[in-house]
């Protein structure tokens, strides 16, 4: 369902390296497992934009009140991909069994802490990525508050974000999206995993959205925002902690229509909050969507 | 000013970035107009934004016979007017009744200068808008009475008359609120 | 002289306001000095001009925001100039935007609401047609006409920054042209077809679904319904799918219904829209 860019990913690194433009590369055989680095921005009166792309692992984004990007990665070498595949690999098979069992005798196993990290700033521009088959990295990135983020995490345990004013894009195939003192516009995407949301303003540039094939939508809204909240569920329950009363679409509306009528079908719920404003679109098939007045 | 007149010529000619320069001169004395004229601050600075859009819209009806002052101000009474009849519903005007003196910081300084200012700024809200209108565009914008009467449409002379009204209501209404006309 | 009898105090007050404010130093006329000599009440009225012309006047800043907008005002007009003689030299129908073009537009939109884009395209617009403006002026039969080529241009125009905000990398700016483009949905065919592919390629779910929100407002769904069943074909999200499915068989049109139907044997849905869509049959059968 989701668009991962693995491709496009590797396309990009090959392009970085050519770039005329700074690059840090962390893919030594390090000694320590956690790394840090600090990026000057082109111009640091200017909005930045931060993209991160990563295969495997975490990641945290904070806004803090610097003008640098302040990066510390650390291999986890105890991350444990299988305690996810109840969630996305079910029809997952062994397509190996006959291979005979190779002797572990006398052999330990050598700790190695190998990653591959490409870290790249250009015009205010950071992109921070992690390919496939590199070991899973968590990753820690301070930005300046009002920085823009785009954020794709193929499989880890979440994408934290905190304290952000800019524009948040974020994308997680296996892996919670928890976002605090966020502002919007914020767009977030999951297929099983769940969206947790605590606003801190509401943003009124550009729509909000939230999207989930199964996963959770909770989402924590301060009394005095001004928003036109759209909830589209099919399963699950909506549970709303809201002043604002959700009128309920019939699941079975009709219409006339110039040449017949339209009828929709569906769980279709809005509530316009403090006399409505700036849409904040709410999707999901089977997960529960919970509405939290802060 | 003959200088802000070559430059909106060569706004006219294409040169769009010399707006800069007069948006720079005039926003700040811009959004006082429309503080004074009753706006609230956000809506002020709307103002202001929508004002430098239209002076650029309708850059080519700009003629070097007047300032560009008095042309800009004419622009902004009209966009404001704009504003009152899309907003007919909803008051944008404060009245200095429900804007209370106390809620003034500058009062509460005892500065005697910015006392009396405030109580300047507190008797003008009190007067007609046509009235308060001509008495911020002379006293504060400083445009002379040829320029206001021409953007108001009126004689200079029934301008005078106006002028000496507003001036005198002014008056009336500053002595009662600083506590002088018993 | 017989002047000396006529001075009133509002040309007192007029000579002094200018007074103040070209600071002229010269003195007063005799005879209005002389007028007031003799005149208590206009003595202190002058003086309270006087106070109140000179007294000190704090000014209030704006906050930042103001010049923000104003600069990314400009910078979107010279790009919509710059674009007009782009277009005019090369008379090309198709809109093609050079890098950094549609990156000025859209990041005029993220502080400020989309309205500000029309407002500067219905008055450059009329900027460029209509010359002398006056409070009073009444339109006459050439200026109409000026005026609804001026209505087309800013369609086009319009159009023309829904269509590049739909081509925006980022996902918040293309929901963003998908709001901006609701209005348009009936009558501009480009802002239909840029929206389908939307639909079709889009990497967002969330992108998707607003414009398959977008489309449902169409009023006749026969000329997109193959496109329509073609995404079916292609899409792999059960929401995505479920909403197509809702738009092609709850149109109220029985040839696009039939012809829904008629593919979608051939088209292996998700169980979730299969479910959906053995609802949708029931309702059908109502």
């Amino acid at each position: 369902m989701t668009n991962f860019k693995l491709q496009k990913l590797t396309t990009v690194i090959k392009t970085i390296t050519l770039a005329n433009a700074l690059i840090f590369s962390a893919s030594a055989y390090a000694q320590q497992a956690e790394r840090q680095y600090s990026v000057e921005l082109s111009d640091p009166s200017k909005p930045m934009f931060l993209d991160v792309e990563m295969y495997m692992g975490n990641i945290t984004i904070e806004g803090y009140e610097g003008q640098t990007v302040e990066i510390v990665a650390e291999v986890l070498n105890d991350f444990q991909p299988d305690k996810h595949k109840d969630k996305w690999q079910k029809n997952w098979k062994r397509v190996d069994t006959n291979k005979p069992m190779r002797s572990t005798e006398g052999l330990t196993p050598v700790s190695h802490t190998a990653f591959n990290l490409e870290i790249m700033e250009s015009s205010n521009r950071v992109e921070i990525e992690s390919e496939f088959g590199s070991k899973p990295v968590a990753i820690v990135v301070k930005v300046p508050q009002n920085a823009s983020l785009d954020v794709n995490l193929y499989t880890g345990d979440s994408i934290n974000i905190s304290n952000i004013s800019g524009n948040v894009e974020v994308e997680s195939h296996i892996g919670n999206i928890n976002g605090t003192l966020i502002t919007g516009p914020i767009v977030a995407e999951t297929h099983a995993s769940d969206i947790v949301i605590e606003f801190n303003t509401f943003s009124d540039s550009a729509p909000s959205s939230f999207a989930t094939h199964s996963g959770d939508i909770d989402i924590s809204l301060l009394a005095n925002t001004a928003s036109t909240v759209e909830v589209q569920n099919y399963q699950g329950q909506v549970l709303s902690g809201l002043g604002t009363e959700f009128e309920s679409v019939d699941k079975v509306n009709k219409k006339q229509r110039e040449n017949g009528q339209k009828i929709e079908i569906g769980s279709q719920l809005q509530a316009k909050l403090n006399g409505g404003g700036q849409v904040m679109s709410i999707n999901t098939y089977s997960g529960n969507v919970y509405l939290r007045q802060k | 000013m003959t200088d802000e007149t070559a430059l909106m010529q060569q706004i006219q000619q294409g040169q769009l970035d010399k707006l800069a320069v007069l948006f720079e001169r005039h926003h700040v004395s811009l959004y006082n107009y429309f503080l004074r004229s009753g706006n609230s601050p956000a809506l002020s600075e709307d103002l202001v934004q929508e004002t430098f859009t239209k002076i650029l819209a309708y850059r080519q009806s700009y003629s070097a016979n007047g300032t560009f002052k008095s042309w800009m101000y004419g622009i902004a009474k009209n966009t404001m007017a704009d504003q009152y009849r899309g907003l007919a519903a909803t008051s944008v005007h404060v009245d200095a009744d429900d804007e209370p003196l106390a809620a003034n910081h500058s009062l509460q300084e005892n500065m005697e200068q910015k006392e009396k200012q405030s109580l300047f700024e507190a008797a003008l809200q009190k007067l007609p808008v046509e009235l308060k209108e001509s008495l911020v565009l002379s006293r504060y914008q400083q445009l002379n009475y040829e320029e206001i009467s021409t953007m108001v449409g009126c004689n200079v002379n029934t301008f005078k008359s106006r002028i000496r009204k507003a001036l005198s209501l002014l008056q009336s209404h500053y002595q009662v609120l600083s506590g002088e006309g018993e | 002289m017989s002047k000396e009898s006529i001075v009133q105090l509002e040309d007192i007050i007029a000579w002094k306001v200018q007074q103040i404010q070209n600071k002229v130093n010269e003195p007063m006329p005799l005879p209005m000095q002389q007028a007031l000599e003799v005149n208590n009440d206009w003595r202190q009225e002058l003086s309270f001009v006087e106070h109140f012309y000179t007294s000190q006047a704090d000014e209030q800043r704006p906050s930042a925001q103001l010049s923000t907008r104003f600069y990314q005002m400009l910078n979107s007009a010279q790009v919509v100039q710059e674009q007009r003689v782009h277009n005019t030299k090369n008379n090309a129908g198709e809109v093609r935007f050079q890098p950094g073009i549609w990156q000025a537009i859209s990041s005029w939109f993220m502080p400020a609401p989309v309205y500000q884009f029309a407002m500067l395209a219905v008055c450059f617009g009329l900027g460029w047609y209509l010359k002398p403006i006056d409070n009073n002026t009444v339109a006459t039969n050439h200026e109409s006409q000026q005026i609804s080529a001026l209505q087309n241009e800013v369609k086009s125009l319009t159009t023309m920054v829904a269509v590049s905000m739909l081509q925006n990398p980022s996902a918040t700016e293309r929901l963003n042209g998908i709001a901006y483009s609701a209005s348009l949905i009936d009558q501009e065919p480009q802002i239909q077809q840029t929206l389908l592919k939307v639909l079709a390629t889009d990497d967002s779910t969330s992108v998707k679904l607003a414009a398959l929100k977008s489309l449902a407002e169409i009023q006749n769904i026969a000329p997109i319904a193959d496109a329509l069943i073609d995404v079916l074909n292609t899409e792999r999200n059960p929401l995505v799918q479920i909403n197509v499915l809702q738009m092609l068989l709850l149109s109220g049109n029985e040839d696009v219904y039939l012809k829904t139907t008629n593919q979608l044997t051939n088209t292996e849905l998700s169980t979730e829209a299969s479910k959906i869509l053995e609802q949708l049959s029931q309702v059908n059968q109502i």
